[in-house]
């Protein structure tokens, strides 16, 4: 079994993860990271308040980061107008 | 110690001592102990006995398609597993133990001798499952309504209200075994989402969570963060203001 | 009550709304709308679009625009920070 923490970054603030999961691939990690992310985006939207400064860093065991993302890479974001 | 299954459905029907000895026997026969993620019932099997859980924490739950396990309900002491044996022929979901739980375990014609004896045990039954019903429906009303912090301070105000009519919530405190990752499972979040919406709660000081134990600070607190309403439990008793049973839950309520 | 039409315009162009609500005024519709906003907001950010390009056009029951609520509006996003060398 192979655990993996998944730390949230705020400027100066971490949140870190008390349990690590247990994740088999490098795409896995890629994905669970992107849903958290967006999972997090998403409640934050119904609030009206989104933080795209957050950013997941990945940890294996020895407290090497494997991923990281930033939250405004998790989403593609558009602004400007729609025309008229 | 006192059985939990009675203190449930106490909240419903008034049984005479003669009944609630009944209740007592029925559990105190036979049981069986399942360890943490061990299945106390697979998806797919045919039922012939029902589980009553006494001790413990089991929950109900369903495989997704990549693997995933969605967690649809927790069953705490005094629940019964699996009424429906008597209507439908296998389980259409699993349960699985979280923590190390104990169970009665009944033959179905133990207790269908029982309801022909006990026509208040009847009712007390079907109401058991019509609550159960709608602590599923609880779930499903989350998704698209309810936001992360209304999620968590829903289920955690439902358990509490839950733990209290079995007795088993001194101080606010109930057990609570989960990890972070299960309790994602079980309101549709990820686990990192968890984590902040836990903090988040624990700063607006309306839980402690140390160890197992979540202890509810400010229950009206919680109530509010939840926008819970609690007509979904049927509590009859406790609306009423009946004497006795109802004291447990009242204030929640 | 005061009738009130919810017109969304997006990305995906523009959904008019036939029936209504009924609300109690116009500050009331505005907050639905937001609500509304939001709620879209949130569900597309699940599959990883934050489109803040629409708007919603609120009518009263005449049919006449009396309100425009432009989705970058309806929340506040906080940007990227960017953290020192690690």
């Amino acid at each position: 079994m192979t655990l993996y923490y998944f730390h949230l970054r705020d400027g100066e603030d971490i949140l870190l993860d008390p349990e690590g999961r247990d994740l088999g691939s490098m795409e896995a990690i890629r994905e669970a990271t992107l849903r958290e992310a967006r999972s997090i985006i998403s409640s934050d939207s119904l609030e009206g308040k989104v933080k795209l400064s957050y950013r997941l860093d990945v940890e294996d065991e020895s407290g090497k980061v494997v991923h990281r993302l930033q939250f405004e890479d998790a989403v593609s974001l558009q602004r400007g107008r729609v025309p008229e | 110690m006192r059985n939990p299954l009675r203190l449930k459905l106490e909240q419903y029907a008034g049984f005479e001592e003669r009944e609630g000895r009944r209740l007592d026997e029925l559990v105190a026969q036979r049981t069986q102990v399942f360890a943490p993620k061990q299945d106390i019932l697979t998806e797919g099997e045919k039922v012939k006995e029902i589980h009553i859980v006494l001790s413990g924490l089991a929950a109900r739950y369903k495989l997704l398609d990549e693997g995933e396990r969605q967690i649809m309900a927790f069953l705490i002491p005094g629940d019964i597993c699996d009424l429906e044996v008597f209507v439908l022929e296998e389980m259409d979901h699993g349960i699985s133990a979280m923590t190390e739980t104990v169970c009665a375990v009944v033959p179905a014609e133990t207790i269908k001798g029982l309801l022909t004896e006990m026509s208040c045990l009847t009712q007390a039954l079907w109401w058991s499952t019509m609550t159960d019903s709608a602590v599923l429906r609880e779930r499903i009303i989350d998704h698209g309504r309810r936001d992360a912090r209304e999620r968590i301070a829903h289920l955690f105000y439902e358990l509490l209200v839950r733990y209290r009519i079995i007795d088993e919530a001194k101080d606010n405190s109930i057990p609570f075994p989960l990890t972070q990752e299960e309790l994602a499972d079980s309101t549709g979040l990820t686990p990192v989402h968890v984590n902040r919406t836990l903090k988040q709660l624990r700063e607006d000081r309306l839980i402690e969570l140390k160890g197992r134990v979540l202890k509810v600070l400010d229950p009206q607190g919680l109530r509010r963060a939840a926008r819970f309403n609690p007509n979904y439990l049927h509590l009859r008793k406790a609306e009423e203001g009946l004497r006795g049973e109802a004291d447990r839950v009242k204030d929640l309520v | 009550m005061p009738h009130f039409f919810f017109d969304l315009h997006n990305g995906l162009g523009l959904v008019s709304n036939e029936e209504g609500r009924e609300l109690p005024d116009l500050e009331t519709a505005r907050r639905e709308a937001i609500k509304g906003i939001r709620s879209i907001i949130s569900a597309e950010v699940e599959k990883g679009e934050l489109d803040l390009t629409g708007r919603l056009v609120v009518r009263d029951g005449d049919g006449a625009e009396t309100l425009v609520i432009p989705f970058h509006e309806s929340l506040t996003i906080v940007g990227r920070w960017t953290a020192p060398a690690a």
